[in-house]
């Protein structure tokens, strides 16, 4: 008897959730919507409108090839960011969908107005991923970035996605950041942020028909809460890289002496590691940067012993004094636009309130004035498959 | 007491943690950040100390009244009418609690993930399986979240866990940087969400072995702590300033897993796991609800008032504002003093009440 109830009571259940549960209401099948998988943001300072451009792959029935370019562009023109995005809707048949958008690139004059618009909008909007998608700022019209097909992916936002990762991991000169990453920055008491520099780069050979234009990721832009600042050179950039611990490989050049010949060496970064901190010598704020970089030999263009310890110590004395000046150099650019990348003003906060709640005011001054306490240690582990290649135009 | 009509103190901790957990998961833990900042770990602490007062005044209450719930010994007790009274009390707070949950449940899923959706059929989806289980027993509930809790919380630490590398215990420095206060005000909030335990009015003479309670309370508060500050490393992820701006801070941490290409969007998890407790709360309070009801009017079964209840609920939350912000700002402080006034003040006073009577009895 009791099991005959049960049983009417968890059918009229299941009637029930039945009717509310069909999706009919909101439906979205995949065949209605545009994956948007590279947007790009500029501002008109003249008519004061938002662009935004969209790169979107071209979906065909099975079986069948797309005719061109796998990819589509779509561009619209807003008084706010969210309209101009909305106004994509007026030349697309489908919905744009931004869930699996990984990129996000920047124009040179909305950087400069500030985006903070762009922030509120990938949080607020439910469907864009923070964690995942790259911030990049562009040093070239956003119109010419997203038309470009380098050939290398079926979709141009696929390739630059892969080589931001790839960037990073064989010759930092540019940081990787997430949305997520800038966000992080732009709520601290001391907010200051950098972003690489996307453009493109055509070789120069003689039949320009076989040329394809690509992609290149270097150099930095720095940002003060939401407003571009100024810009990092490559090497001011990977300076940044190897201060805040950011670094994850890089070629670096430099001379060495051998019987007194140049010998000229290319070191192979393979990992590297850093700490920045606060320090109160007396009344004076210092900083002190230690970096703890790690080498194999990439190349000798003279002739050196590396069996001998005693040029394997040199030329980690002399890899050192190569990293310090980088450093020192994303220092002073840093210092020269009064901007706190390294996030002394935060570790301050944390570990030194006192002292903070007396320079906060005036944070951006004395940023400029501190002095800067640079030490490296770096070692070479690892010479490769020979020891010394003899003879040659060195010798 | 056959066993499909009782409840055992393991199983009752066990439905403790997880109507509490469900709660707070979502907005309770984003709310108290907000009001305390990188000291939201303390606040923790401190609503732990409310919650054992909680536990202790409440327990020393009921085991006074072996056998009975709340609605057959109040009006020994408290005499006809007071005793009434306070019976109606609980029987508002208890379908509150399943009104608010089921509106929270709502506004997160049309407010995050389905705007589109119609909000009533949230209500219904949620309300129809909730009240044929609070139909079925008290023991159906428990016995379900048994099985249910440990993998909720192994997936809160796995969530965690996956997020291991994006942890500096550093955003929690410095401590107390704006004084105590902010630190007793999330603790207000935080307490307010232990104090469910007040379902101990209605459950204690189902429960066997009751004597149990309390060292398993501890226990059981000892973990519901931990799976708290689970949530609070959210602070240690994004750091205090950017995570007191989320609206449901839980859910960025597992938007926040990227390990490699493979493993990541994993929000369903923390989806699975918040609605199945938000299930477990309604069902709880929607029988406790109707079984005061029942026993206030002493009548013989209470499944009538649960579908009542429950059709109340879905109508409710129809009239309620559609607006997250709002609801969220009425969870916090205003909220916190609302519940601690009854699961807490009241109980208290009612301890004094009953001993003071007993005393001069005796």
């Amino acid at each position: 008897m009791v099991i005959k109830v049960q049983v009417k009571l968890l059918s009229v259940m299941l009637i029930i959730i039945m009717f509310f549960s069909t999706s009919c209401v909101t439906v979205r099948e995949i065949d209605e919507l545009n994956f948007i998988m590279a947007t790009a943001f500029e501002y008109e300072p003249k008519t004061g409108l938002y662009i935004i451009t969209v790169q979107v792959p071209k979906t065909v029935p099975k079986g069948e090839q797309p005719m061109g370019p796998q990819w589509m562009i779509y561009q619209a023109k807003g008084k706010s960011l969210f309209e101009a995005i909305r106004n994509l809707g007026k030349e697309s048949p489908r919905r744009m969908y931004f869930g699996h958008c990984d990129i996000y690139i920047i124009g040179d004059e909305f950087a400069k107005k500030g985006i903070k618009s762009l922030l509120d909008f990938l949080q607020r909007d439910g469907e864009t991923r923070v964690s995942t998608s790259h911030f990049l700022l562009a040093r070239e019209p956003i119109n010419k970035l997203l038309a470009i097909s380098d050939g290398q992916e079926a979709l141009p936002a696929l390739s630059l996605e892969k080589l931001v990762e790839v960037v990073l991991k064989t010759n930092s000169q540019s940081p990787k950041v997430t949305v997520r990453d800038y966000l992080k920055d732009y709520m601290k008491e001391a907010s200051y942020s950098v972003l690489p520099l996307v453009g493109t780069s055509t070789p120069d050979m003689e039949k320009k028909e076989e040329v394809t234009t690509k992609f290149i990721v270097s150099g930095s832009g720095v940002f003060k809460r939401d407003k571009l600042i100024g810009y990092l050179r490559p090497l001011e950039s990977r300076g940044y890289l190897w201060a805040v611990g950011k670094l994850k490989a890089a070629i670096i050049v430099g001379t060495v002496t051998n019987k007194d010949k140049e010998v000229k060496v290319s070191y192979e970064i393979v990992s590297a590691e850093s700490k920045v901190e606060p320090v109160i010598q007396g009344e004076e704020l210092q900083v002190n940067i230690k970096v703890k970089a790690t080498s194999h030999l990439g190349e000798l263009d003279g002739n050196l012993n590396v069996d001998d310890p005693k040029n394997i110590t040199q030329l980690e004395k002399v890899l050192n004094e190569l990293i310090k000046k980088e450093v020192r150099m994303a220092v002073s650019k840093t210092q020269e636009l009064r901007a706190d990348v390294f996030d002394v003003g935060e570790k301050l906060h944390k570990f030194h309130p006192e002292v903070w709640k007396q320079v906060k005011g005036d944070w951006e001054n004395v940023f400029a004035n501190i002095t800067f306490n640079i030490q490296v240690e770096s070692s070479v582990i690892r010479t490769g498959r020979i020891t010394e290649l003899q003879g040659g135009s060195n010798e | 007491m056959n066993n499909f009509t009782s409840i055992t103190s393991r199983q009752f901790v066990m439905g403790w943690i997880t109507k509490t957990i469900a709660i707070v998961i979502m907005l309770t833990i984003a709310d108290t950040i907000k009001y305390s900042g990188r000291d939201t770990w303390l606040a923790v602490l401190v609503g732990a100390v409310i919650a054992v007062f909680s536990l202790l005044i409440i327990y020393r209450l009921v085991s006074q009244f072996p056998n009975k719930n709340l609605a057959q010994w109040s009006r020994e007790a408290f005499g006809s009418f007071l005793g009434s009274v306070i019976t109606i009390i609980y029987i508002i707070l208890f379908f509150s609690y399943a009104v608010l949950a089921t509106n929270q449940y709502s506004q997160i899923m049309t407010g995050v993930f389905v705007p589109e959706d119609p909000r009533i059929s949230y209500h219904v989806i949620l309300i129809v399986p909730a009240v044929y289980a609070a139909v079925l027993g008290v023991y159906v509930i428990y016995r379900l979240n048994e099985i249910l809790l440990p993998i909720a919380a192994l997936i809160s630490v796995a969530v965690i866990g996956l997020n291991y590398a994006s942890i500096d215990f550093t955003n929690f420095l410095p401590v107390m940087e704006q004084g105590v206060k902010p630190v007793i005000n999330g603790g207000l909030i935080i307490g307010s969400r232990f104090s469910f335990v007040a379902i101990m009015f209605v459950l204690y003479p189902l429960i066997i072995h009751p004597k149990k309670i309390i060292t398993q309370g501890f226990m059981g508060l000892f973990a519901l702590v931990i799976l708290i500050q689970l949530q609070v490393l959210a602070i240690a992820m994004f750091g205090a300033q950017y995570t007191s701006t989320m609206q449901f801070s839980f859910l960025e941490i597992a938007r926040n897993i990227g390990v490699s290409d493979a493993l990541s969007r994993l929000d369903s998890f923390i989806l699975t796991m918040w609605i199945t407790g938000i299930f477990v709360f309604v069902s709880i309070f929607l029988y406790g609800a109707s079984v005061l009801t029942m026993d206030l009017l002493k009548l013989k079964n209470y499944s009538y008032f649960t579908v009542f209840f429950g059709f109340a609920v879905v109508v409710i939350n129809l009239f309620l504002k559609d607006n997250v912000s709002l609801i969220k700002h009425f969870m916090g402080l205003p909220l916190a003093y609302a519940v601690l006034s009854v699961s807490l003040l009241l109980p208290l006073l009612m301890l004094m009440f009953v001993s003071v009577k007993k005393g001069i009895s005796s």
